[in-house]
């Protein structure tokens, strides 16, 4: 068998189409089968029945050849009976008369042991009045023909189902390869690449090109390649954990320089600076002197730079330290948050005249300490841009917004051009002058990274000299 | 600076501080407030642990006998503050030596670890010198004068 046609066949060692194939042809045989031997069975009482009747016919002659016998006509009645021995499936004709006198015989004779019918006619002679049996005439069917019949038919059924069951097979082989065995092929090469594609980790990939054992057929590979993705996902589970690891102590490690990075910042720089604010001071003390006014005015410059450095050394380290601070999450009661800051925040500013309006506030999900210095810089901002209004006018008010609790405190002080408010939540972005108003610029920025650790969101609007107004949105549940 | 055994056993304040210029401004203030005369200054942990424990350097000289205050860094050369304060609190004959940490340091972790290992106080530096000569006074103050010891 060339190997195209195996193949269109059988496939590839095709195991469920063969086993469907063989069952298939089995079981239509069987079927055809036990429909042909009852088909023969019907067709055989059929043929018998046609010889019955031949025979049953062949009784109309009986008295003519009665006659003949009567009147000894010798030729005559040899005529009759090779005219019987004419008709079809006729084997011997004879004629035996009672006197044990001549007999007459015609027909082409028995084959052997053929099967046959024997069919005996007595030769009755009507004379005076009487019935006068005078012989017999015998005549023997032979059941050759119709043994030759049903051989003829039992040869065309077999053809015919032969034919059948060959087209059957290369159908089903057909349909097998097309809906079973492509599909699986399909799913299994699927399977296959499922894995890799889905983690392209590495450990995975190089593992995969691996040959697909031989003899399995399509359930057996398919079978076969879930077993190699299970193990693929234990690989690549494996390996995500070992990269999860690895990217937590990562983390770990940078955060460790980072706290160390900072350490240093604050204890490092601080120190110097000290020193030279410090030994400014002492020169002015133990060496006024040897100072002139403008001597003692550069070394006034020195010393209020060095408070501005300390400063922004300060405002730094608190920034890193909200970024890094763990979240200490608890519901915190905003409405008593901002009443305790505005307390502590009209002490410091005493003197100021400001009229405060605080809206009912909610309960929300946070950091206390974190939301403390939220409230701290953004009421804090309030204060110092409204220093020049009389009254100045402050509100806190919050509003439900979908999922979340919009915050806004707006204030009536110089507010800001919108078209610099990408600068407002950077570090160390000022919108003023720092001899207009003081301040490193870290505020917003602190508040904007506590805002975004808690998940929500830190907007502003403002116009020159008509007030600002800074939104933060809270979720309502902790996400 | 270092004067140990010019007041036998006298010595009231042990500065242990690295940075000679924090050392200086804070000796001066104290001197400044008649605080500073029984003052010993060692810069580094090691030192301040041998004068704590009367070994290395300080076998048979100046020791704890007398000590009103430890003034502690904690960014030392050799031993850290830290490791000084926890040696010092760990042994009985020392422990009731009051200590204060008197740090650049704003770390919530130094303070934490401080007052767990049993700190008298903590103190930060200010940057600004007026404030600092405001702290360094007012710590000299209280614990030469104010605060009251138990007997040796």
């Amino acid at each position: 068998m060339p190997e195209s046609l195996r193949l269109l066949l059988f496939g590839r060692d095709n195991r469920v189409g063969r086993r469907l194939v063989v069952l298939v042809v089995a079981f239509s045989t069987a079927i055809t089968l036990f429909i042909s031997v009852i088909q023969l069975a019907v067709e055989y009482q059929g043929l018998r029945r046609a010889i019955d009747r031949q025979l049953d016919a062949i009784a109309v002659h009986v008295p003519t050849i009665a006659a003949s016998v009567w009147s000894f006509d010798a030729d005559q009645v040899q005529r009759a009976i090779d005219g019987l021995a004419l008709l079809p499936d006729m084997a011997v004709i004879r004629v035996i008369p009672a006197d044990a006198g001549k007999r007459w015989i015609a027909g082409r004779g028995l084959d052997g042991d053929s099967d046959s019918v024997v069919r005996r006619y007595p030769l009755t002679y009507q004379s005076r009045g009487q019935n006068m049996e005078i012989g017999t005439l015998e005549v023997v069917a032979s059941l050759e023909g119709a043994y030759r019949q049903l051989g003829h038919l039992a040869l065309s059924i077999v053809l015919a189902n032969g034919l059948k069951t060959v087209l059957l097979v290369v159908f089903l082989i057909y349909l097998v390869r097309r809906l079973i065995t492509v599909r699986l092929e399909a799913m299994a090469e699927k399977v296959r690449r499922l894995v890799p594609e889905l983690l392209p980790l590495r450990e995975v990939v190089e593992a995969r090109p691996e040959p697909l054992p031989e003899g399995l057929g399509e359930l057996g590979a398919v079978s076969w390649m879930l077993d190699r993705t299970a193990e693929d996902l234990a690989t690549a589970a494996a390996a995500m954990r070992q990269a999860n690891e690895d990217l937590e102590r990562r983390v770990r490690e940078r955060t460790h320089e980072l706290e160390s990075f900072s350490y240093s910042v604050s204890h490092d720089l601080r120190a110097p600076l000290r020193a030279i604010d410090g030994f400014s001071k002492i020169l002015i003390e133990d060496h006024q002197q040897q100072l002139d006014e403008e001597g003692r005015r550069l070394l006034a410059v020195v010393r209020n730079n060095t408070a501005r450095m300390g400063q922004l050394i300060d405002d730094i380290l608190q920034f890193s330290r909200v970024g890094r601070q763990d979240l200490n999450l608890a519901p915190v009661d905003m409405a008593s948050l901002v009443a305790a800051v505005v307390g502590d925040l009209q002490q410091a500013w005493a003197g100021r005249r400001v009229e405060w309006e605080i809206g009912p506030l909610p309960v929300v999900p946070g950091d206390a300490s974190m939301l403390r210095q939220v409230m701290v810089n953004l009421l804090g901002n309030a204060l110092k841009f409204t220093q020049r209004r009389d009254p100045a006018h402050i509100a806190i008010t919050a509003e439900a917004d979908g999922p979340d609790w919009r915050f806004c405190v707006r204030d009536n002080g110089v507010g800001f051009d919108m078209r610099y408010v990408d600068k407002l939540f950077g570090v160390f972005e000022r919108l003023h002058s720092s001899e207009e108003f003081e301040g490193t610029g870290i505020g917003l920025a602190i508040v904007k990274q506590v805002v975004s650790r808690l998940g929500g969101r830190v907007w502003a609007e403002g116009r020159p000299d008509e007030g600002a107004a800074i939104f933060f949105t809270l979720g309502k549940t902790r996400t | 600076m270092t004067q140990e055994g010019k007041f036998g056993n006298a010595v009231e304040v042990l500065l242990v501080e690295d940075t000679p210029e924090d050392a200086e401004m804070t000796i001066r203030t104290l001197n400044k407030h008649n605080l500073g005369n029984k003052l010993v200054w060692v810069k580094d942990g090691a030192a301040a642990v041998d004068f704590l424990f009367g070994q290395g350097e300080y076998v048979g000289r100046a020791g704890r006998d007398g000590l009103k205050v430890v003034l502690l860094d904690l960014h030392l050369p050799k031993v850290s503050g830290i490791e000084v304060l926890r040696r010092l609190k760990a042994d009985p004959a020392t422990r009731s030596i009051p200590v204060v940490v008197l740090t650049s340091s704003t770390e919530e972790r130094d303070m934490k670890e401080c007052y767990e290992l049993g700190v008298n106080s903590f103190v930060s530096k200010p940057v600004e010198f007026e404030a600092f000569v405001k702290v360094v006074a007012k710590m000299g103050f209280y614990w030469l004068l104010v605060n009251k010891q138990p007997p040796h």
